[in-house]
């Protein structure tokens, strides 16, 4: 970690006194305990306040959305949030070069702050003390220690993609970089189990999980992949959608936001991550992802690669189709 | 406990028939409805409060509400008028709708135009496209019967975009008759049918350029026709004010609750949509 | 309005409840109210309603809960009536509620004047919200001081404390091996039959929860005087602050959900062929089509004016408008926000900017 930041350091200090951009774009420490807040590094002093760790939650590509075609930018990523940023400048909604990525391998993932609350049961922790992968919660009442496994993003856990496939600047970091698995599993191995499960199981955990949706819009808001200018769910002219939370209501904006998603979620969980509610329906999207793969072999998107629904190629599999003999 | 509550809901519609729809414009986007009240209690509870310049949530139901501009002044005593533009899901639908048809209306709502300060003074009245339906019960107030004389001159500039676009044709030949209104009709530009004025209306304003003299202006149209009017009025010596706009915002509840109308700390639902210039240069407005 | 009363000292009732009768006191209260009690669930604490005949209940150990106990009064989604066509014709139901009389059962101080704040909105002006007040009329709230305020917990700064019994009925102060339960209004004296058994409060006791309600005020850590923020505010509406502030949000309206006092909602119409129903839901102010209207213009177009509506509605217009601040200092927005936006930084910044300017 500390060969990370300092590598960091040395990067963004370069690029803001050589004004190779008008900002660097990265995380500075919360008010709360394993908080981060999205920081703009635009002179040298602020690079002091910048942090690169376990709970940088946001995928920050989101806010590149509304910054102007032109505008040279710098911005630290992980892998997956590099493979969103690449589903942006395939789709054209970016340019490329006026991104300077900062590409940091990722060691574990980053945590979920909402898998911490529940696993102390709703209660608040004033600190936390890390030794090596134990995380022990400290608050008024109580002390927990956690296995950094049960408290990252879903995806994180099984997570094997984790260097930068494209960047201008890559952070040295020489550590072992490996699932927090013990043993080397599939990557869509939660996938794989819950396909297991009746259709009768597999649909009273979601609707179990999509009771809790308040219809917030965190996870649209905090997913760079969600930007239309008008979402189905604001159109007025049709209306689509009621928004009167009814069970129904919930479901058809989650499953219509998966299927806009289909192809292009890169799996970097930041909308789970923000859910005030801690809904946890990340299975909807990485069978999706699955799908890509099993189907296309598409689920690790590259620059340039065309859109995974949006192409056809003549040998894609048509299992859909009657055979013919 | 609360004694408000004893009063009826007023989240409740009351049931009204359309008894009448009448297009106004060439593209047909633009229909009066003439609307009676199904239960005559009802009726009077909507009559006791009601003034020009207020307005009224219209119900088609199953679809939705929409608050629009009350067109007809509380002396027609029988019924109600609204000019609808079909801009959304429930206009569309009323646009739709035939004679005989049930809808609903919450109301009266807003503050409506300030009747007993105008009194004794000269009245202009500046309007623009269709905006001018609540003008148009204003106008209607005060010229009914024994009205007139409580008021002094009254000029009237109306603008708008071709010929075609003008609503209450047939009040506008009426009023067009009387010698005790100034009435100026302006288009946009030159049209072969027109033979009246032409110009915006801040150049026509201009133009009558209305004395300030004791007088209320009273303005209402789509937003840049504001914009360039305040100045105009401003050039002729009007105050702050005397000068007096009814604004638009998104509704929902009507009654101060839903809680979106708000130009800084007033709501446009209860506090509006009549404000003076003066108040609105106090307001923080986004 | 509910009125309530502050009780004159020497008409005081204050009894001492052992920390292991409070549960048979709430069961005691369930025969008679309906009774709204902090319940554990699998993994979090929430407000629920209790029917201890059919449940076991334990009085869980808190601080402030997630949510606020907001939604029963003012429910996510109400029915404001229904209809049915009938032909040509239409006919308009009514919501008929059989209310029953409700306690809300361990309320903390923050959201207790929550309700006032909402009491004062939907009673003000010519309409009073007949479905708040057909649920608020009939509730009535037993508070439980705070002992221990939680980090992000400011309600010291808008005019609150810990052990603050504003707009509570009756207050619970716990000891540590006992609580005192103290009736506030004249409604809450209801409740004196359920406690009368109990010993009297003395001295010792009144001077060991003054000890604990200073303890609780020394670790709330965050201070700012919000004296002037009316004044404040009306000279910064232009600033670039709001800029700056609305550059980290993502226009969720997380914030707004779990505010105990923000109030703002979105009227939907449900319907089928043979009628159907309106309802209203909770709405939130972050979102750009709240005020989008239907000509496409939109007077909040952008998160900066979005941010700043929201500020100045609770530290503005609010004053102006009921001579009330609109917010609790709960904190529960700040823990929320995806971005950790903190309204506490907000405010400072305001306060910083104002005394510059």
């Amino acid at each position: 970690m500390e060969q990370i930041k300092k590598s960091l350091n040395e990067i963004v200090k370069s690029l803001i006194s050589e004004k190779k951009v008008e900002y660097v774009f990265g995380f500075e420490e919360g008010t709360l305990p394993l908080k981060s807040v999205p920081l703009y590094i635009e002179k040298e002093e602020d690079i002091d306040r910048m942090i690169w760790n376990e709970y940088c939650n946001l995928n920050l590509v989101k806010f590149l959305l509304e910054e102007p075609h032109g505008k040279k930018i710098g911005i630290i990523l992980k892998n997956c949030e590099i493979r969103s940023l690449i589903v942006l400048i395939n789709e054209n909604q970016i340019n490329r070069e006026d991104i300077v990525i900062i590409g940091v391998p990722c060691s574990y993932g980053i945590i979920d702050f909402n898998k911490v609350s529940k696993l102390i049961g709703g209660k608040e922790f004033t600190e936390f003390k890390k030794n090596g992968n134990d995380y022990t919660f400290k608050g008024v009442d109580f002390e927990k220690t956690i296995k950094l496994q049960d408290i990252l993003s879903n995806s994180c856990v099984y997570c094997k993609d984790k260097n930068p496939v494209e960047y201008d600047y890559l952070v040295e970091a020489p550590i072992e970089f490996k699932t927090i698995q013990e043993e080397d599993i599939d990557e869509y191995l939660d996938v794989i189990e819950f396909e297991k499960k009746k259709p009768k199981e597999r649909w009273e955990y979601f609707k179990k999980e999509l009771e809790k949706c308040t219809l917030c819009m965190a996870c649209r808001e905090s997913c760079p992949l969600c930007y239309c200018k008008v979402c189905f769910i604001d159109s007025n002219q049709p209306q689509w959608f009621d928004k009167t939370e009814d069970l129904s209501e919930k479901l058809l904006f989650h499953m219509t936001r998966a299927i806009h998603l289909a192809g292009r979620c890169i799996m970097c969980e930041a909308c789970t991550r923000a859910c005030p509610e801690g809904i946890n329906i990340h299975l909807l999207y990485k069978k999706l992802r699955k799908m890509s793969k099993d189907r296309w072999n598409a689920d690790k998107i590259e620059l340039g690669d065309p859109s995974v629904l949006g192409s056809y190629k003549i040998d894609d599999p048509q299992e859909f189709m009657v055979k013919e003999d | 406990m609360n004694q408000k509550q004893e009063l009826d809901n007023p989240y409740i519609p009351s049931l009204v028939t359309i008894e009448d729809v009448n297009s106004e414009n060439e593209v047909n986007d633009l229909k009066t409805f003439k609307l009676i009240f199904n239960e005559t209690a009802d009726k009077e509870k909507f009559f006791e409060n009601f003034k020009p310049g207020q307005f009224a949530e219209i119900t088609e139901f199953g679809i939705g509400e929409s608050p629009i501009g009350i067109a007809s002044s509380p002396t027609e005593e029988d019924y109600l008028l609204f000019t609808i533009k079909k801009t959304g899901k429930v206009t569309n639908r009323l646009h739709d709708s035939k004679k005989g048809k049930i809808i609903g209306i919450r109301g009266p709502f807003g503050n409506g135009w300030p009747l007993k300060e105008a009194e004794g003074k000269n009245i202009v009245i500046i309007g623009g496209g269709f905006a001018f339906t609540t003008l148009r019960s204003f106008i209607v107030y005060l010229l009914h019967g024994n009205n007139r004389e409580k008021f002094g001159d009254i000029i009237i500039v109306y603008g708008c975009r071709n010929p075609g676009e003008f609503c209450y044709k047939d009040d506008l030949e009426e009023w067009g008759k009387r010698d005790d209104i100034n009435l100026n009709l302006t288009i946009d530009s030159e049209h072969p049918d027109w033979d009246k004025l032409v110009g915006f209306v801040p150049t026509i304003t201009k133009e009558v350029a209305p004395s300030p003299k004791n007088a209320m202006a009273f303005v209402c149209g789509p937003p840049i026709m504001i914009k360039y009017t305040s100045p105009v009025l401003k050039e002729l010596g009007f105050k702050d004010e005397q000068i007096f706009l009814s604004l638009e915002m998104r509704m929902k509840c009507g009654i101060g609750k839903c809680g979106r109308c708000n130009i800084g700390s007033k709501f446009v639902c209860i506090d509006g949509p009549v404000f003076s210039q003066a108040e609105l240069k106090e307001l923080l407005r986004d | 309005m509910v009125k309530k009363k502050e009780k004159q000292d020497n008409q005081t009732f204050e009894k001492i409840i052992p920390k292991d009768k409070l549960d048979s006191l709430i069961k005691g209260l369930n025969k008679d109210f309906k009774l709204i009690v902090p319940k554990e669930t699998e993994d979090d604490i929430e407000f629920d309603y209790l029917d201890s005949d059919k449940e076991e209940y334990q009085f869980p150990e808190y601080q402030n809960l997630r949510v606020s106990p907001k939604k029963f009064l003012f429910p996510r989604k109400e029915v404001l009536y229904s209809f049915e066509k009938e032909g040509t014709n239409i006919k308009i139901k009514e919501k008929e509620e059989l209310i029953e009389d409700q306690v809300i059962f361990g309320i903390r101080s923050c959201d207790a004047r929550s309700y006032k704040i909402l009491d004062t909105f939907f009673s003000s002006g010519k309409y009073s919200d007949p479905y708040y007040f057909s649920k608020r009329n009939k509730t009535l709230l037993i508070g439980l001081a705070c002992n221990e305020p939680m980090t992000a917990c400011f309600c010291t700064s808008v005019g609150g404390a810990p052990f603050s019994s504003e707009g509570l009925d009756a207050i619970l102060y716990d000891l540590g091996d006992k609580y005192i339960f103290k009736i506030i209004s004249e409604k809450g004296s209801a409740f004196s039959k359920y406690v009368s058994e109990y010993p009297d409060v003395k001295k010792a006791d009144l001077k060991k929860k003054e000890e604990w309600a200073k303890s609780a005020r020394d670790k709330i850590k965050f201070d700012i005087n919000l004296d002037n923020i009316e004044k404040d505010l009306d000279g910064l509406f232009e600033s670039d602050i709001w800029s700056k502030v609305s550059r980290r949000c993502i226009s969720c309206g997380a914030c707004s959900y779990v505010c105990p006092t923000c109030h703002c909602f979105d009227v939907q119409e449900q319907s089928d062929k043979n009628g159907g129903k309106r309802v209203r839901i909770w709405d939130n102010c972050q979102a750009s089509i709240f005020t989008l209207e239907a000509s496409g213009h939109n007077p909040r177009n952008s998160g900066r004016e979005r941010t700043r509506q929201r500020i100045y509605h609770k530290f503005n217009y609010y004053l102006k408008n009921y001579k009330i601040l609109g917010c609790v200092g709960c904190g529960r927005c700040i823990k929320v926000c995806p971005t950790n936006r903190d309204i506490r930084e907000t405010l400072k910044a305001v306060v910083e900017a104002a005394e510059k300017a």
